[in-house]
């Protein structure tokens, strides 16, 4: 027994130090690892483990020349689950449409279909990418396991249509593609921050580490020369005029000549860059600057500028025309509108005659009309801060023929932009000097620091101020009574312009289908704006005056009413026939209608009972003779346009006093931010727009009784 | 003088009425305290390592601490029992508990629950349960008492040898049907006792090189072996630091190793591991090297020591002081069972095994290792209270 018990004892200890072997190897391969390996296991470590993301900045504003917010951010809601997470909630996927049902009507089997749709073994399904923050709260809240939830700025453009071919569009990626955009898209773009995260082996982000290793420098915003009010007075009188004219597309430029600064530049059709996709090509191009067209008559100001300037011709110089109205100039019949017979070289420009202006450009030499084409800015790009700008076509004296002098000289063999042709009128207006057009006037950061400023730049003197100080009556009296544009002259103001009217060049020979065309400035003796309105195969009427014209005059005097420079210039007292008007009273209460009425001098006859005005009678904006009373019939019910809740409309307040406005915009919930006084000439956003209660409308006055002086003139 | 034990005959063990005979003394302190410290070892280290996991199955890790907290209790009142229960009724019963567990891995093997790709565990009133720990449990308890029983014979190879390499590789067949290698740890421990147990050095040697021959057939037989031998030895001596490796097990050595690397010789704190997210299991098969990584290399040691100090206190103070034979077999198959399986996954962590997937004993998450392990800390400790008196061959 004792020599087992020995022999166990030894067998024990045996085990026991073969045993003790394992400690001490792990012990050594530990201390091998740490030591020896220890420094690039570690690197290994981090490299796997940290990784940088972006922490995204956001793209800058865009606001017009009064601050006005034209293009921001909003924040989209992506929702998008995976159906083979481990341990999901029972029924998640049900739960998850059923509240997506809930927030956006849409059926909930319809998510579910697009989950069962889905490629086998995918693991992120889009259920959607444009949810609001309600949607996004309440699926987070209910720690669905499944579900991947993604916050993404998204560009808004709060105007819709509005300007769209100016500001441009994004692209899915929120990088320019289009107009200012892209333009700016540097600036606009800002710089995506840096943040350090710790990643799981499927590379899921797991935690985040410090504070991020850079901040994302945000984007910088652009305060444009756009005035929001006028271009969109100028977009709704360019969509009335293409009404009533039946013309396929047009466009207007306004600029202010003494900096070129464009104040409204507007095509149509236009599209929503909020949707840039739901439209063609075609239509998202910025046809004011990138379409080449022959301008006619409105170009013959070169030709007169020139000739006059070099001596060529005196204003009070008779040009004999033909009794005919044509004449074969080196081979090719010219005519005239109208047989004009004799005529001064003044008289040819107010009344537009080929004949004439072709003769007084056939006295100068090539090489010097040329150099006036060239010094108008035609044949170059204006270096306008938009991108897709054309220079035209202008060729060289070398290769002109024997008819293209005419010829150029009434705007024909020759092709120019919207823009250029705007801007050489500009010059006019400004003394001569061409300036170059630019739509920001300066870039801010987030702080508002300014980053960027442009300023004015003066291209060249195209033109000695004698010369424009000579022929400005010339062009301010084809708006007059006898000129071609008399239909776009506008009582009290008075307006430099050509009209144009060019056939149109299309497959090798001209057709019979026409380009109006007006271009002008105004006021004429201290100009505030150069405008273009230009009209593509008008169907009632070819001649510029009575397309383009009209349109012209509508959008001038409608920025008279904005514009109080411009108002203070019409001289005539227009008090005199001044009339009264109704206010609006309906949707007031019935004590604040009867004060209103009262300090408006005006006797209230009430139907009724109840604390609103339901319905007055004359309507608001009627005229109402004196002594006259407004009927009013009151009840309880608050009116419905106005308590109806979740799509507040502007309403119109136009033509009303700065008094009822207020009122009226207050009882709608609306705040107010007035520029100057009398009727209001102007508001914006336009009536029936939608906008949140609480948001301000900002309303244009001006004198009383103005608009109707201009009114009675006019029929177009 | 010779043990006092009295014997009532071939094929009967010493009656539990026998016992008043032999020196009484309490439980061993020394071990209770190395349980306790692992135990708090395992709940922090597992609170920390398995957050990933709970996040991954939407429970938080309280929810495990807690689960665990109620496995480690069970375990400890398994121990306690267990250290109650004289351990000769304990090696009375293995026989039958071995058969019941060959019938169960059976029918495991053919609706047990699947984990990982393997049939393991049956779900016992909701509670995963792995017969093969019970089964290794039961054949060393069953090894012991059968070669208590025939220590008159032991040498003789058909009555002794051969019956204990049929029960031995029946188990190990059973078990390793589903787990490969628990088979080998299996086989490993039994080889270990069958020496303990004073068998024939010869046939014991004659095993190995059966064993080596057999193995040395099967790796030449086809490339794809010999490759995944030589990547193991190449895994073990080079640690492949410079670039992620692509597969599987070298990916988690690798991994293994960032921990350690990370953990420097204070650890990067408590509950700051990065690694729990990179290695599988981490509150498992690779808990040492999360260890390793969150208290250094002083953490890992004093864990390595814990066990240490474990097989130092179950083979000198207790095999070797048992009062008799059976006990110190039984003391030596607890010990070397719960040291070896700690071992073995420090081993595993530190790439010096292929990955295996074994529990670290008390730290571990999990139930079924967890109860074994207190059971064979019980039986340790019940043979620890019955020591001889007299010290002369120590």
């Amino acid at each position: 027994m004792k020599s087992d018990r020995n022999v166990l004892a030894a067998r024990l200890l045996l085990v026991f130090g073969a045993l003790l072997i394992l400690p001490a190897a792990i012990l050594v391969q530990m201390l091998r690892i740490q030591f020896a390996e220890g420094d690039a296991l570690r690197e290994l470590g981090n490299l796997q483990s940290t990784h940088q993301i972006a922490i995204p900045a956001q793209r800058g504003n865009i606001y017009d020349i009064n601050g006005r917010l034209l293009v921001t951010n909003t924040v989209s809601y992506s929702v998008a689950v995976d159906p083979l997470v481990t341990n999901p909630q029972p029924n998640e996927t049900e739960r998850i449409a059923a509240i997506l049902e809930y927030f956006t009507g849409r059926s909930r089997a319809e998510f579910l279909r697009t989950i069962r749709q889905a490629p086998q073994g995918s693991r992120y399904i889009v259920l959607g990418r444009d949810f609001d923050r309600a949607v996004f709260d309440s699926l987070r809240a209910h720690r669905f396991r499944g579900i991947i939830l993604e916050e993404r700025f998204r560009r808004h453009f709060n105007h819709d249509n509005m300007a769209s071919h100016v500001l441009g569009y994004v692209n899915h990626e929120s990088s320019g593609m289009d107009g200012l955009e892209r333009a700016y898209n540097d600036l606009l773009r800002g710089r995506d921050g840096q943040q350090h995260v710790r990643l799981d082996s499927q590379r899921r982000i797991r935690q985040y580490v410090g504070a991020p290793s850079r901040r994302p420098q945000q984007g910088h915003s652009l305060i444009t020369t756009i005035d929001a009010h006028i271009q969109a007075i100028a977009e709704e009188e360019l969509q009335a005029g293409l009404r009533r004219t039946g013309a396929r597309q047009g466009t207007v430029i306004i600029v202010r000549p003494e900096n070129g600064q464009v104040v409204a530049m507007a095509n149509y059709p236009d599209f929503n860059p909020n949707r840039p996709g739901t439209i063609g090509r075609e239509t998202r191009r910025n046809a004011a600057i990138s379409d080449m067209i022959e301008p006619g008559s409105t170009f013959k100001l070169v030709t007169a500028v020139a000739a006059f300037e070099q001596g060529a011709v005196q204003l009070d110089e008779v040009f004999n025309t033909p009794e005919s109205g044509t004449r074969l100039i080196r081979g090719q019949l010219m005519r005239d509108h109208i047989p004009l017979g004799d005529i001064t070289f003044r008289q040819a420009i107010e009344r537009s005659s080929n004949i004439a202006t072709a003769e007084a450009a056939m006295r100068l030499d090539r090489d010097v009309f040329f150099q006036y084409v060239r010094n108008f800015g035609f044949g170059a790009l204006s270096s306008i801060d938009l991108p897709g700008e054309e220079s035209g076509r202008l060729r060289r004296p070398l290769h002109w023929s024997g008819v293209t002098q005419p010829w150029m000289s009434i705007g024909y063999e020759v092709q120019v932009t919207a823009l250029q042709m705007v801007m050489s009128y500009a010059a006019i207006a400004n003394d001569g000097r061409l300036m170059r057009p630019y739509v920001v006037d300066h870039v801010v950061d987030e702080s508002g620091r300014v980053v960027q400023q442009n300023r004015p730049t003066v291209i060249r003197q195209a033109v000695r101020p004698e010369t424009v100080r000579a022929l400005q009556p010339a062009f301010q009296n084809v708006v007059s009574e006898d000129g071609t544009a008399r239909l776009a002259s506008v009582a009290g103001l008075s307006i430099a312009g050509k009209t144009g009217t060019a056939q149109k060049f299309i497959d090798g020979r001209y057709q019979q289908r026409y380009r109006a065309s007006f271009v002008g400035y105004f006021p004429a003796e201290a100009p505030k704006y150069a405008m273009i309105v230009l009209l593509d195969e008008p169907q009632t009427s070819i001649f510029g005056g009575t397309t383009a014209g009209i349109v012209f005059r509508e959008i001038t005097r409608r920025i008279m009413g904005v514009d109080h420079n411009v108002r203070n210039l019409v001289q005539r007292d227009l008090r005199d026939i001044y009339e009264r008007r109704t206010p609006q009273l309906t949707g007031l209460q019935a004590d604040n209608a009867g004060n209103l009425a009262a300090s408006l001098g005006f006797r209230l006859v009430v139907q009724g009972e109840g604390t609103r005005v339901s319905e007055q009678q004359p309507a608001a904006g009627q005229p109402l003779a004196a002594g006259e009373p407004i009927r009013i019939t009151l009840n309880n019910a608050a009116r419905t346009e106005i308590t109806e809740g979740a799509r507040p409309l502007v309403p119109d307040v136009t033509g009303l006093s700065m008094r009822e406005a207020f009122a009226v915009l207050r009882e709608a919930g609306y705040e107010i931010q007035q520029t100057g006084s009398g009727t209001v000439a102007a508001q914006f956003p336009q009536a029936g727009a939608v906008m949140q209660r609480g948001r301000a409308v900002s309303i244009r006055g001006r004198a009383p009784g103005m608009d109707v002086l201009i009114s009675d003139r006019g029929g177009g | 003088m010779s043990t006092a034990t009295p014997h009532t005959g071939f094929g009967s063990i010493p009656s539990p009425e026998a016992e008043d005979t032999g020196m009484r003394s309490g439980s061993d302190g020394v071990l209770l305290f190395c349980v306790i410290a692992l135990m708090v070892f395992g709940c922090l280290a597992v609170y920390s390592s398995i957050a990933y996991f709970a996040e991954n199955r939407g429970e938080t890790a309280g929810a495990f601490l807690f689960k665990h907290g109620f496995k480690l209790s069970l375990a400890f009142i398994t121990m306690f029992v267990a250290a109650k229960v004289n351990y000769r009724i304990v090696a009375e019963w293995s026989k039958v508990v071995l058969i019941v567990s060959w019938v169960l891995l059976i029918w495991v093997s053919y609706n047990g629950v699947e984990v990982h790709g393997a049939k393991r565990s049956l779900s016992l009133a909701g509670v995963a349960f792995q017969p093969s720990s019970v089964a290794m449990v039961a054949l060393l308890m069953y090894l012991c008492h059968m070669m208590f029983q025939k220590r008159t014979y032991i040498e003789d190879f058909g009555k002794s040898f051969f019956p204990a390499l049929f029960w031995i590789c029946g188990t190990a067949l059973f078990v390793g049907l589903e787990d490969f290698s628990s088979a080998a740890l299996i086989l490993l421990l039994s080889f270990i006792m069958m020496f303990v147990g004073r068998m024939s050095v010869k046939h014991l040697g004659l095993l190995v090189l059966s064993g080596a021959l057999l193995g040395g057939l099967l790796v030449s037989q086809t490339q794809e072996r010999q490759s995944r031998l030589n990547n193991y030895v190449n895994q073990v001596l080079n640690i492949q630091s410079s670039q992620l490796v692509g597969n599987p097990g070298g990916y988690q050595a690798q991994q293994a190793h960032i921990a350690i690397a990370r953990g420097g010789l204070l650890g990067v704190g408590v509950g700051k591991s990065t690694q729990r997210d990179f290695l599988p299991a981490p509150y498992n098969d690779f808990i040492y090297a999360i260890i390793a990584e969150e208290y250094g290399l002083l953490g890992a040691f004093a864990l390595l020591l814990i066990y240490v100090v474990i097989l130092i206190r179950g083979v000198i103070f207790i095999a070797n002081r048992a009062r008799d034979d059976l006990g110190a077999y039984m003391a030596m198959a607890c010990t070397i069972t719960i040291v070896v399986y700690g071992l073995v996954n420090a081993a595993v962590a530190t790439g010096l095994f292929p990955v295996t997937g074994l529990p670290m004993p008390f730290i571990s998450y999990g139930g079924t290792s967890m109860l074994t392990a207190g059971f064979m800390m019980g039986v340790l400790m019940n043979i620890s209270k019955h020591r001889r008196e007299e010290h002369e061959d120590a």
